[in-house]
């Protein structure tokens, strides 16, 4: 079966435009200051968000940056007879006239780059990125395709940024995972876009790899509409799978920063890592980009690309005190080595929907 | 190819409230109640999903409208009030699957995909390629929309049973009459029809050139089998996906269901009947 390998990245985050933005962002680990919302006909408690810079726009104008960008990284120019895909997740797509999503995120991806071939819209919402991931692995690993443009977006609609405010569960201080007095998270706008290749076409054309996709798993605990199952049962299966019995040199966790979330997937990281949960060091992303929702999982694939690259775990942004129940090494003082050139992401939605995924130095 | 142990179908307007139950669907979009109803009978009608292990039971929906009631309603809200934290979580569409997860212990994953009008297709598709990878044994490949839902019981295939297959593929509008264009859709229809070889071809298309270039496409590759072309009946995922269980109900011969869409998607479904063991 062939390996799956990452040759181009882009980005797009509240940290500004393209993966040396973000890069930059998470050298500095500087928490993002929360913008208050604008749309007067939303009412709601904690109206906060972590907005692109620059001119307000939709998730298919952010994807299509990233695209771009991630094309220009790899090297790649999509010709006629090129075995290529389009499999991209969002939870929100694009807001439609009557403000509900049109899913067509990826359907405009497809026409702009001129792209036949797969073209899937995952919408699993906030794992939709980890699972868009998984699938396009899926078509280069089955021989449907050669090159698969892969990944999430989500941007502000006001239904989405009032419905979450509507569960309480919008924090109205900052978006502070793993954070003794965590009590939310803030939603976030974003993208995150890889392209992945099969192993057999990225070394005919010579190209550089960030990484290679090693496993995968997928769960559900068809449990609950939102909170997750306590034991984390199913989340633990997910990651030993996508792990296979390998140790992670750092894992990006799903820490979204409500409370029960956090607690649970601490929980099951011991349990899947036993005492090195003492030593791996995590990287939690939201804490420096807020919850982009459906592109977090794709962000956080293309940030396990820059650690790769890198071979060190960069500080993460400042806890005021961890939350001692959540056991987990997160080191704030300065980056830490990768001991182990192995990065584990978690995904996990509304619905139970998780997803796990390793991304390997190539 | 995957084979279809049981199927399920539920259309507006039925009144589905008396076979969920009285209680626990008050808060539930009519997509999630119809997805909820269908699986029922899907299981009900000999969709074999005990005889797998919680974790080795998954499913796949597909959906284009099914949060539409909740966003319009929303939209309008002017306070807090007006918001149901029961209702919140609908904003995000693969929500209205969580119900369906637990009432059948489908813990080995839960996956929604969106495509315009092809998303029930897609369900099949990514189910078939998710069982073929080993993520699961047996699953539910299901469309939903406000306007009902049709579910799957599916399962790797045996041929005595009877079978469907899925194809989805992406054309972009402003090249489908280009050379290219052309030659894509007709290697996507050949490779569809010498896998399927049907002996009838229908098409739910909504008019578009997309749908008429794959249609022209299957025609060409059928040599000869002309495609009967219905429209849909109402928007989202569900008329193919409604065609594909009526032919699991009726049909004795292979038969092609293609659907395709202005915003470029199409796809090809298909059924297989079951061929008796000698």
């Amino acid at each position: 079966m062939t390996d799956v390998l990452v040759t181009g990245v882009g980005a797009v985050t509240c940290q500004g435009y393209g993966a040396a933005a973000l890069s930059a962002a998470m050298t500095a680990a500087a928490p993002p200051v929360p913008q208050r919302l604008t749309d007067t006909p939303a009412v709601m408690r904690h109206p906060l968000i972590h907005r692109v810079p620059g001119v307000a726009s939709g998730a298919v104008a952010l994807a299509a940056s990233a695209v771009g960008e991630a094309l220009d990284d790899a090297g790649l120019e999509l010709r006629p007879d090129l075995r290529a895909g389009v499999v991209l997740g969002s939870c929100l797509g694009e807001a439609g006239p009557d403000g509900s999503p049109d899913f067509q995120v990826a359907s405009a991806v497809g026409r702009l780059l001129g792209a036949f071939g797969a073209n899937i819209s995952v919408s699993n919402a906030c794992a939709a990125g980890g699972f868009a991931l998984c699938l396009a692995a899926d078509l280069i690993r089955t021989g449907d395709a050669d090159v698969v443009i892969t990944g999430g977006a989500d941007a502000y609609s006001r239904v989405g940024w009032a419905s979450f405010d509507r569960l309480g569960a919008v924090d109205p201080v900052r978006c502070r995972p793993f954070d003794r007095d965590r009590q939310g998270t803030i939603l976030a706008e974003g993208t995150g876009i890889l392209v992945l290749e099969s192993a057999e076409h990225a070394h005919r054309r010579g190209a550089e790899a960030y990484a290679k996709l090693t496993g995968s798993g997928w769960s559900c605990d068809a449990h609950h509409l939102t909170a997750p199952e306590p034991s984390g049962e199913q989340i633990i299966r997910g990651m030993r799978e996508a792990l296979a019995g390998d140790e992670p040199g750092c894992v990006i966790p799903h820490g979204t920063g409500t409370v029960l979330n956090d607690l649970v997937e601490s929980q099951a990281l011991r349990a899947v890592l036993g005492t090195a949960a003492d030593r791996v060091p995590l990287y939690s992303a939201k804490a420096l980009l807020g919850h982009t929702g459906g592109a977090s999982a794709a962000i956080g694939a293309v940030m396990a690309c820059l650690i790769l690259r890198d071979g060190a775990v960069p500080a993460n942004v400042p806890l005021d005190e961890q939350d001692p129940r959540c056991e987990v090494y997160l080191p704030v003082d300065a980056p830490v080595p990768l001991p182990v050139p192995r990065v584990l992401v978690n995904a996990y939605a509304f619905g139970g929907a998780n997803a796990s995924f390793v991304l390997e130095a190539a | 190819m995957i084979a279809v142990t049981g199927a399920g179908e539920v259309h507006a307007p039925s009144d589905v409230s008396q076979e969920l139950g009285r209680r626990g669907y008050k808060y539930l979009l009519p997509a999630s109640r119809y997805l909820l109803a269908a699986t029922r009978r899907a299981v009900a009608g000999g969709g074999r999903l005990d005889h797998a292990p919680a974790e080795r039971r998954g499913v796949a929906v597909g959906s284009n409208t099914a949060v539409r009631e909740y966003f319009s309603q929303a939209m309008t809200a002017t306070g807090q009030e007006d918001l149901s934290p029961a209702m919140a979580p609908y904003f995000a569409i693969n929500a209205l699957a969580a119900r369906v997860t637990g009432e059948h212990e489908l813990k080995a994953f839960s996956l929604t995909c969106t495509s315009p009008h092809v998303a029930g297709f897609e369900a099949i598709e990514l189910g078939g390629r998710a069982l073929a990878a080993g993520r699961a044994d047996v699953m539910v490949v299901a469309a939903m929309e406000g306007t009902g839902a049709v579910a799957l019981v599916v399962e790797p295939g045996a041929a005595h049973l009877p079978r469907v297959l899925a194809r989805t593929a992406f054309a972009p509008p402003d090249l489908v009459a280009s050379d290219q264009g052309r030659r894509r859709l007709l290697a996507d229809a050949e490779a569809v029809i010498e896998r399927v070889r049907p002996t009838r071809v229908h098409a739910v298309v909504d008019g578009s050139p997309v749908a008429e270039a794959v249609i022209r496409a299957v025609a060409i590759a059928g040599d000869g089998v002309v495609p009967l072309v219905s429209e849909p009946a109402a928007g989202g995922c569900l008329a193919p996906m409604t065609l594909l269980s009526d032919l699991l109900r009726t049909a004795r011969e292979n038969t092609l269901v293609i659907t395709a869409t202005a915003e470029g998607h199409y796809a090809f479904g298909a059924f297989l009947p079951g061929v008796p063991a000698c």
